[in-house]
């Protein structure tokens, strides 16, 4: 694979991934985020509570078919779209 | 009315120090539980910078639990403007000590652990026969009066710790006969593993199960166990937080979320010496599924009161005889008939309300009806009480006898400008709006929240 096909392939699995979280922030919340952004910061911003941090692993695990490793996980991975998603691609390898 | 007796402080100085005119020095360590919690296998938990900068300004409640003779620390002084209200109010005010440098993200207890001089004012304090009295007692108030020479008034840490847990509480409503959801304590994953089966069998019924953390906050780590593969994926969670420490002692607890009208929270108070008082019982109000506040009286008819109030002698005789002494909240369900679930969980620290029973005896007479709870603010810039007051105008009570909103806390509004100061933050403005019949008090608080709304610093009910 070429350097630019490996670019273009990360950047839609990026692309992808955030969609994805997007998706599953909107099943947890139970409504649409159409201001989502990868700045959009979890908690402060979309809406995100401490209740709702469980059921949205779940619905990015299942998205992926992954199991993520929450031992991993740090709070600074769920302060964005961004910082989750790049924690998602982490642990996929991408 | 639920049987609300005056008197409250003096109750609960008699209890835990000796002497209804003891003095105390007041801590908030509000959300205490996360220190309990420390060494314990958790289920993820995450949250906002800004929210636990909101929790830890809780402190300032313990202002109004606090009277003249005692003490206060805070994180930060008071507004000026709203501590001229609470004078104006009639209230007595305690001494007000300040932390040199707080940090948003700690409790107040930290805060003064770090402090160059407040140790050595709460030695002098000790010296005049002042006891700590926290919101709960941790560890880290055990390490203040080592390092100050006071005594807690109340329960040791590791009591406190073990009376709070989820697990406990269970097995004390077992030994009492007291009605409780269908459960399972788990202190082995094993024991999780055949609770797991147990809530899978109640899923097939189409009835709900949740997993609870036995040391988390009140109302968080709690998974509504939506379907199998939630509750196979939590057993793997636990079982390699376990493998991966080699700390093979867990403390959780499965149980059913039962069917339920509404929510209700009452105190009572233990003494040194095995006597139990019934402070009160106050019904959550929600809206929209959402937790509004706490209704004033809670208006629960008479076999219901009495079982909440037997319950309370119950648990209270029991927390006795383990050795514990301090306020007790208790969590409890009103079923869909005319009965309670008397006990989901026992609280072995402070609760919300009990910063507000001064006030209630204050502001809150007989026929008076009442709603505690937070309007949820959002600011662009911090905006002081003399900007609030000028927002509540003629809704912010400012008398007793009246109607409107009595301010509790206001150092949780602006908590969160802190933060990221350059960005629009959330904060709470907590009160009590007391009304003269049901009418009037929603008529206020839509009047309330009205009003923050046209001023721009609320978007929400």
């Amino acid at each position: 694979m070429t350097d630019a096909a490996a670019s273009t392939a990360t950047a839609v699995d990026r692309t992808k991934a955030v969609e994805t979280i997007a998706s599953a922030l909107a099943e947890v919340l139970g409504h649409d985020l159409p201001d989502l952004t990868e700045d959009s910061r979890l908690f402060d911003q979309v809406g995100l509570d401490s209740s709702g941090v469980f059921e949205l692993l779940m619905a990015l695990e299942e998205a992926f078919s992954i199991e993520l490793d929450t031992d991993n996980l740090e709070m600074s991975h769920f302060e964005s779209v961004r910082t989750l998603a790049d924690f998602l691609l982490g642990e996929m390898g991408a | 009315m639920d049987e609300f007796l005056p008197g409250f402080t003096g109750r609960l100085k008699s209890a835990v120090a000796g002497a209804a005119g003891a003095p105390l020095v007041f801590l908030g360590n509000f959300e205490v539980e996360e220190v309990w919690a420390q060494g314990e296998h958790t289920l993820p938990r995450f949250s906002a910078a800004s929210g636990s900068a909101v929790v830890n300004r809780m402190d300032e409640f313990a202002l109004l639990l606090a009277g003249e003779g005692d003490h206060v620390v805070l994180k930060t002084a008071p507004d000026e403007a709203y501590l001229a209200y609470l004078r104006e109010l009639g209230l007595a005010l305690p001494t007000v000590h300040v932390v040199a440098e707080q940090d948003a993200q700690r409790n107040v207890t930290e805060d003064i652990l770090r402090d160059p001089a407040l140790p050595a004012v709460l030695t002098g304090l000790a010296g005049q026969g002042c006891r700590l009295f926290p919101h709960g007692v941790s560890v880290l108030e055990e390490e203040l009066c080592r390092r100050t020479g006071m005594e807690i008034a109340g329960s040791p840490a590791d009591l406190c710790k073990s009376v709070n847990s989820k697990i406990y509480s269970r097995r004390v409503a077992d030994e009492l006969g007291l009605r409780q959801p269908a459960g399972w304590v788990c202190e082995t994953v094993d024991e999780l593993g055949e609770a797991l089966g147990h809530a899978r069998k109640l899923l097939a019924q189409g009835r709900r199960t949740v997993v609870k953390e036995a040391f988390g906050v009140s109302g968080k780590g709690i998974v509504v166990l939506e379907n199998e593969r939630w509750m196979d994926r939590v057993h793997r969670m636990v079982g390699q937080k376990v493998a991966r420490s080699g700390e093979d002692r867990i403390a959780f607890t499965v149980e059913e979320w039962v069917p339920h009208q509404g929510d209700l929270n009452y105190q009572f108070t233990v003494g040194h010496d095995g006597a139990v008082h019934f402070d009160f019982v106050k019904r959550a109000v929600t809206e929209g599924g959402v937790h509004k506040g706490h209704r004033i009286p809670a208006a629960l008819g008479p076999s219901r009161l009495a079982a909440v109030r037997s319950a309370a002698e119950l648990l209270g005789k029991r927390l006795a005889a383990d050795g514990y002494a301090g306020v007790v909240g208790v969590d409890a369900l009103l079923d869909e008939a005319d009965g309670v679930w008397p006990v989901l969980e026992i609280n072995a620290r402070n609760n919300m309300s009990t910063y507000q029973v001064r006030l209630q005896e204050q502001f809150v007479g007989p026929g008076m009806t009442a709603l505690a709870r937070h309007y949820p603010v959002r600011l662009e810039r911090e905006l002081d009480f003399a900007g609030f007051r000028r927002i509540l105008g003629d809704a912010l009570l400012t008398a007793p006898g009246g109607s409107g909103l009595l301010v509790n806390n206001f150092a949780t509004v602006n908590a969160g400008g802190r933060v990221r100061p350059d960005e629009a933050y959330d904060g709470r403005l907590y009160g009590i709006v007391v009304a003269a019949s049901a009418a009037e008090l929603t008529a206020l608080d839509e009047d309330i929240t009205a009003r923050l709304v046209a001023e721009g610093v609320s978007h929400a009910r």
